[in-house]
């Protein structure tokens, strides 16, 4: 199937990532059970609960790097079963929470890396050059390696990376756990900006569920392996 | 071909002095090897023993299926060693990294005997049975030392690997270059005994060769075939384990399930 499948329009009839029933043992213990929610086009879910509580695996599991054993995922009314799984990774991407930028590259190839598997080409110089501004990283060269950026500015690459695939969803998982308090707002302000521009639904994993207030999201609770949507 | 000199059992006995040497000096030092030399001494007599009365059999025998058997035997054994060398992981490889050593190796001492020593038949066991021995001592180092590089690179480098997969990379596209790296660190020893052959060391199988009685220059011709064989065999043997184990690694939907586990 290729991507363009995937991309018709949501309609009303169901959500853009619907999940239900999703469960995920390790060791006979209960991680996560019967974990239901819906995400819509711009929907914005801010998953907190106490560490160890299961939500980087309920984030993995939902990014196809992990296999939970019971539930489904429906993305735009098609089960996950039969979408492809690179496919699916592409339209429901996953940000990590450490920055990975392939050991002795540039920038430009970490941002096209995506490209590699995909028959599309990828943006030129100019066209990097203005995301990198858009993203605040105006000062960064194309042909730096990435290994001498800061997290943050990692993690925006990485982002940025993620964007240029045209995903309908993101998964972040802590993204701003090691970023000061700057770099955290600019991370924020670029999913907030393509959340208007392209209607991205965002799950987002955080401790600090201030930096996420320009988002104004929906939150949910994971607790006891239960997910509770408050809002 | 004169043959060589024979060693009676007295003279063998003084070659025991050697490990007995190497015994008074663990002990005197504290090196804890005494043990590991004795069983070590026992088991080099007992195996090779066993190996000669086997091939006093073999020899006599000549027939083309209890020569693939004892073959296939032997790399059995081969592949069991491999075992204990590599990393343990989630990951099971005994069975592929059987099969692939049984295929490759069978052809390329098929091709050696068959083709380039013309001997006949082709599974003549006193050449098919050593050379084929020589490769799977050989090339059973380098299918450990591959799988080993790839299982320790999936699992230093799974950020990276499980980057590339959220990119739309399938598994293998995502572990190409530990792909790479594994066999090539597999190849990297037996091109270096090529560098080194003939001018830092005589390889034993030449020794023995020209002990035997036989022309230098006819020790040489079998050497240079051994030792491209080596290359052969070590390159195809590692290619096949690593390309099949690696999809071990994987599952179906590209998720990396490799895991490490104690002992």
């Amino acid at each position: 199937m290729a991507d363009s499948e995937l991309s018709v329009p949501e309609t009303a009839s169901h959500a853009l990532l619907s999940v239900r029933a999703l469960s995920f043992r390790y060791d006979r213990d209960d991680i996560f059970s019967d974990v239901a929610f819906d995400l819509h086009a711009r929907d914005v879910l801010l998953l907190s609960g106490p560490s160890g509580s299961g939500k980087s695996t309920l984030l993995r599991s939902l990014a196809r790097l992990l296999a939970p054993q019971t539930g489904t995922i429906t993305l735009k009314g098609r089960s996950w079963a039969d979408i492809p799984p690179p496919t699916y990774r592409r339209r429901v991407a996953y940000l990590q929470q450490q920055p990975v930028m392939l050991p002795g590259t540039t920038v430009r190839t970490n941002l096209l890396l995506s490209f590699r598997f995909d028959v599309a080409n990828g943006p030129d110089d100019e066209q990097l050059n203005s995301l990198l501004s858009e993203a605040a990283l105006e000062s960064i060269r194309l042909d730096q390696d990435a290994g001498t950026l800061s997290v943050g500015q990692q993690q925006r690459i990485a982002l940025l990376r993620l964007l240029l695939m045209r995903p309908a969803a993101l998964l972040l998982d802590e993204p701003t756990a090691s970023l000061d308090r700057d770099a955290a707002q600019k991370l924020i302000d670029m999913v907030a900006d393509e959340r208007e521009r392209s209607a991205l639904a965002v799950l987002l994993v955080s401790h600090h569920t201030d930096d996420a207030d320009r988002l104004s999201p929906r939150m949910a609770i994971l607790k006891n392996a239960r997910l509770e949507v408050l809002s | 071909m004169s043959g060589a000199i024979d060693i009676g059992i007295p003279q063998l006995a003084i070659s025991l002095l050697f490990v007995i040497a190497a015994g008074i000096a663990s002990l005197r030092l504290r090196l804890g090897l005494a043990r590991d030399l004795f069983w070590g001494t026992v088991r080099t007599i007992a195996q090779l023993v066993l190996m000669g009365f086997v091939l006093i059999y073999v020899f006599r025998i000549q027939r083309w299926e209890l020569v693939l058997a004892l073959y296939v035997l032997m790399i059995l054994f081969a592949a069991w060693i491999i075992r204990g060398r590599v990393r343990s992981t989630t990951v099971s490889y005994f069975l592929p990294t059987f099969l692939s050593m049984v295929l490759s190796y069978v052809l390329i001492t098929a091709v050696v005997v068959g083709l380039i020593v013309q001997a006949e038949p082709w599974y003549l066991p006193k050449y098919f049975i050593p050379l084929g021995g020589m490769i799977i001592g050989n090339s059973m180092n380098a299918i450990a030392i591959s799988l080993d590089r790839l299982f320790s690179d999936l699992l230093r480098r799974r950020s990276e690997v499980e980057l590339l997969i959220c990119l739309g990379a399938t598994g293998r596209e995502a572990s190409a270059d530990m792909y790479r790296d594994a066999i090539k660190a597999g190849m990297i020893p037996s091109i270096n005994a090529m560098m080194g052959v003939g001018v830092v060391f005589i390889p034993g199988m030449m020794t023995g060769q020209i002990l035997a009685g036989s022309d230098p220059l006819v020790a040489v011709k079998y050497q240079i075939v051994v030792m491209l064989m080596l290359v052969a065999s070590t390159a195809l043997g590692s290619l096949l384990v690593v390309s099949l184990v690696r999809k071990r690694c994987f599952a179906p939907d590209h998720r990396l399930i490799i895991q490490e586990t104690d002992a």
